[in-house]
Formats: C-alpha cells, structure tokens, sequence
C-alpha cells in the first residue's frame, strides 16, 4: 500500500471511533435524571451476562393504568420535580404534552411499525461482574424495593445509570 | 518426515546420496512454513478474543473513561505499528501485518461494544456492525493478505444485513410480510457480490490469496445460504400469510442480484473456471425461482435440491475441480437417502423395512462413490 492510502486506511477507524466516542459522550450527558421504581424482569433469568433486566413500575394512575392497551400511546409523560416523578400517563402522538416535565419513549417493538416508538417498559442496566451477586439478592428480596436513577435524554431515550434499594412499605390491609 | 523417506531411498538403492542431500536442500529452501502460519494466526485469534472478552468482563475497578482511553490508547499503539509494517514487503512483515489487521479490527469491534457498555446506550448490534464495516473495510480491503483478514470482512457483509432482518424495530421479521421484506431479500442477497470483486480485483492484484478467498466466501455463502432455502421451502410455503406477494417479488429481486452476480463474475473471468463459477451463480438464481413455486411440496423441492447439486457437481465437472466434484456427489446421495426415509416413513418401523433402508444407503453410497471414482477430474486444480 503507497504511503497515503496506507495512512487514509488506519487513520480512518481512528477518526471515526473517536468521533463516535465523543457524540455518544455528549449525548449521553444530557437530559434531566430520575428515578423510578424497577422489577426484576424474570426472577429466574435476573442476570445473564453483566447486566441486570428490570421492567419499570411506572407511578400511573389507576385510570390510567386501565387503558394497559391503549393502542395510540407512543410516549410516557412524567410530572413531579426531577428527580422524584409524581405522575406518570400514556399519552398519544397527538395529545398536548406541555404540561409533561419530561418525555419518555422507546423504540418501536414487535408488531409496531417501523419508526415508531412506545411507552417504555423494560430496560437493562450493564453491571460490573462484582456485583452480579449481590444486586440479585437485593432484587429478589421481597421487603426491598428496587429504584432505578436514569437520565432522560431529550429525544426521549432512557439512559439507566444505577440501581438503589431502599425498605418497601408495608402492605396496606 | 522427508529425510527419513530419503534415508529409506538412499538405502533401497533408489537414488544416489547426492540427489538425497540436493533434494533435502531444495526441500528445505522451498517449504512453506504451513505451521509457523497457523502457529501465528492461532495466537492472533487467540489475542483477538481475549481482548473481546476482557472488554466484556466489565473490569470492575477502573472507571469506564479511563477504560475506554486504555483501550484507545491500545488501539493507536497498534495503528501506528500496522502502519509501519504494511509499508514493508517481505514475507515475514506480510505475515505479521495480517494477525495485526485482525486484532486492531477486532478491538475496533470491541470498542464500539465498549462504548455502548460505559454509556449504557441501547443501540442495535446491525448499527454497531454497520459502523465498523464502515470504518474498517478500507483497510481489510486494502491490506488484507489472506484467509483471516478475508473471512473477518466477510462475516461483517454477511452479518448486517441478517441483524437488520432480524431487528424487530425494523419489522421486516414479522408474521406479516411488509414491503421491507423485498429490500431486506435484496441486502442479503449482496453478499453474494464478494465473489465477483474477488475475481475482479484479485486478477491484478499482489495479494492474491485474500482476492481468491474472498471470492470463495462469497461463492460458499451464495451456496450455502440456497441451498438452508431450499431446504426450509420443503417444510412450507413462504408466501402463505402475504395477500400482496411481498415474499414472491422479494424472491424474485434475490434471484436477480444471484444473476447479476453471475453475470459480473463471468465479465470479470471468462476461464474455464469463471464460466463454471458463473453459471453456479444462474442455477441458483433459478433455484430460488423454482423452491418458490414448489414451496410446500417436500418431494418436489428435494428433487429440486438434488437436481440443483448435480449441477453443482457439473459445474465443478467443468471447472475440472475434483474435491467440489466429490462433495456435490456426497450431497446428493445424503439428501437422497433423507429422501427415501421421508418418502416411505414406514421404514423405520418393521424389520424389513429396516433392512431394506440399510442396503438402500449402501446401494446409494456405491453409486455415488463410483461416480465420483470414475468421473472426478484427475487431478485438484487450485479452486
């Protein structure tokens, strides 16, 4: 190989990782943080490789909540004063969002068409090895209750960055 | 192992001491050092991977940037050292530079897995992939020496088009078959393309061998993946849940892509070879034509198999490639002793059946050991 294209051929991938490692630093520091309550996603399968799974138990109203399959619903509106979200509702493309402090969505799943997006449900959180352990006995112990700190992103994604746990409330009679 | 046959030769009286001794220099002037290759490809691949798994492992105790500036750091390091040994010639620096293309595009790979770990970004593993074909590509392209630099940018063509297939977001994959489908057949049919550029670019070409294998891959894929068709054909219709014949004209796109490719690879070598390599290409083109319409009918579409592999085996009749002759032959007589046991499900069940199943495949394996005895090509030329 003559000397420019040799030096085209190495520098490129190094230009390029680079770059790609600075717009995924940049986009990665912004938003506003939160946090949300989580689940194990599947008690028996909490921890294949090193990330945890968890689905998001999301503060809705019980009306809200009802309308489990409402079909329009392309975004999760989240109210309260970051980082503690009061209220969570599914809303639709086409309804008013100004009131929301915050935007969730998810990219488009099974069944959806492309480019489209939904109401995040679950999510994965990369761990140390180290931690595998004991994050799964805190998230298999019935008197904890799991909470997720993520930041959202403007456009919406959800950036999970850790796990807390603190007592659950004892179960109203 | 040759001096100890010469040392046999001398004795025997069938040569002299001298042309043992010249022969034993000749020998040793001459041989291709076939280990030292594989020894350092071994240690190449095995760099390789520790270096993927050790990204993988989350090193728990240093901070994710610091991680990342590690691994960027190795990745310069290493840049620069490419650098300076792709500018050299000899044998050794050719052999040398090809273990490090492999484990710089490697940690390439890694590193973009990386980022998405230390930023806990959810990207699809098709953009990843995308990503690094991109920035990797010229210099696979452009310095790979052989097999491990041509099969690593191989695997990279074939994979992205599968990941983007199998990517729900994209909804190409699902029950109902959307119009994606077609411009999904189309991608992956594209790797295909590999044989013709290998053909193309390595007639001129110093480097040769990752032309040829290049070329060889593409070739393998084009084969392997029809023939996983039209296996799968035989099991049901593809089109049985699409009202607007998505799949039909999706099959049809790919056949043409299989026939342009033909037809590049016959522009692009018009040896005996070439025209073999060409029309392997048009019978699968037609293959795929063909499993569409008889999908579903398990007896037809092995016939078809069959009648796709004895051209395969023609073909390399033609190309005077011996072993792409035998394996064709073997093909054959496998899919048609599957056929007999899928046909007559009976056979199993009773002792006669039973009986008459085993001479059955000794009958099959005689026939088709004879024929590839008796009509192979002499000898092996280099495919």
């Amino acid at each position: 190989m003559n000397f420019l294209l040799r030096s085209l051929a190495i520098l490129l991938p190094l230009a390029g990782l680079g770059y790609s490692w600075n717009s995924t630093r940049q986009t990665a520091a912004q938003g506003v943080e939160w946090d949300v309550p989580v689940t194990g996603y599947d008690p028996r399968d909490l921890l294949r490789g090193h990330y945890v799974r968890f689905r998001y138990v999301w503060p809705e109203d019980p009306a809200s909540a009802m309308s489990e399959d409402y079909p329009a619903a392309t975004r999760l509106c989240l109210e309260g004063a970051a980082p503690a979200i009061r209220r969570a509702t599914r809303l639709a493309d086409q309804d008013v969002a100004s009131h929301c402090q915050g935007l969730a969505r998810a990219p488009g799943q099974r069944g959806i068409p492309p480019q489209s997006s939904t109401i995040p449900r679950d999510g994965r959180l990369f761990i140390p090895q180290t931690d595998g352990p004991r994050l799964e006995h805190a998230l298999a112990d019935p008197k904890q209750q799991a909470i997720l700190h993520f930041r959202l992103r403007p456009d919406g994604e959800i950036i999970p960055m850790r796990l807390s746990f603190q007592p659950k409330p004892s179960p109203r009679p | 192992m040759a001096e100890r046959k010469l040392k046999a030769w001398v004795a025997a009286g069938l040569i002299d001491a001298g042309t043992a001794e010249r022969i034993l220099a000749w020998e040793t002037q001459h041989s291709r050092p076939v280990a030292l290759w594989a020894v350092v490809g071994l240690a190449a691949l095995s760099i390789g991977l520790g270096v993927i798994s050790l990204v993988a492992a989350n090193w728990a105790a240093i901070d994710g940037e610091t991680r990342l500036m590690l691994h960027a750091a190795l990745m310069v390091a290493l840049g620069g050292a490419l650098w300076s040994l792709l500018a050299q010639g000899g044998e050794r620096a050719r052999r040398w530079a090809e273990a490090g293309i492999f484990v710089f595009a490697a940690l390439g790979l890694g590193f973009i897995g990386h980022l998405g770990q230390v930023y806990q970004t959810s990207t699809p593993t098709w953009m990843a992939i995308a990503l690094w074909l991109g920035l990797f590509a010229p210099l696979l392209l452009g310095g790979g020496q052989g097999w491990l630099s041509a099969t690593m940018l191989a695997a990279g063509c074939i994979a992205l088009p599968w990941m983007r297939f199998g990517d729900p977001a994209l909804g190409w994959s699902n029950g109902q078959a959307g119009p994606g489908l077609i411009r999904a057949a189309i991608e992956c049919s594209a790797p295909v393309f590999l044989a013709p550029l290998g053909s193309f670019v390595g007639r001129a070409s110093p480097r040769a061998a990752f032309w040829e294998r290049l070329k060889l891959l593409g070739f393998g894929y084009g084969i392997g993946a029809i023939s996983l068709f039209l296996i799968g054909s035989g099991f049901g219709d593809w089109a049985h849940n699409d009202p607007q014949g998505n799949v039909d004209t999706a099959l049809v796109a790919s056949s043409a892509m299989l026939g342009l490719a033909g037809l590049a690879l016959w522009r692009a070598d018009r040896s005996l070879d070439g025209t073999a390599a060409a029309g392997v290409f048009g019978m699968l083109a037609l293959a795929i034509l063909g499993a569409n319409r008889l999908a579903g009918h398990g007896l037809l579409i092995g016939l078809l198999f069959m009648v796709l592999w004895a051209g395969l085996g023609g073909a390399a009749l033609h190309a005077q490639a011996r072993r792409a002759f035998q394996l064709a032959v073997t093909v054959v007589a496998l899919r048609l002793i599957i056929l007999a046991f899928e046909e007559a499900g009976g056979l199993l069940a009773s002792g006669i059946g039973l009986i008459f199943g085993g001479v059955l495949i000794l009958g099959v394996a005689w026939g088709a050991m004879r024929v590839s005895r008796h009509f192979a090509p002499a000898q092996e030329k280099a495919a």
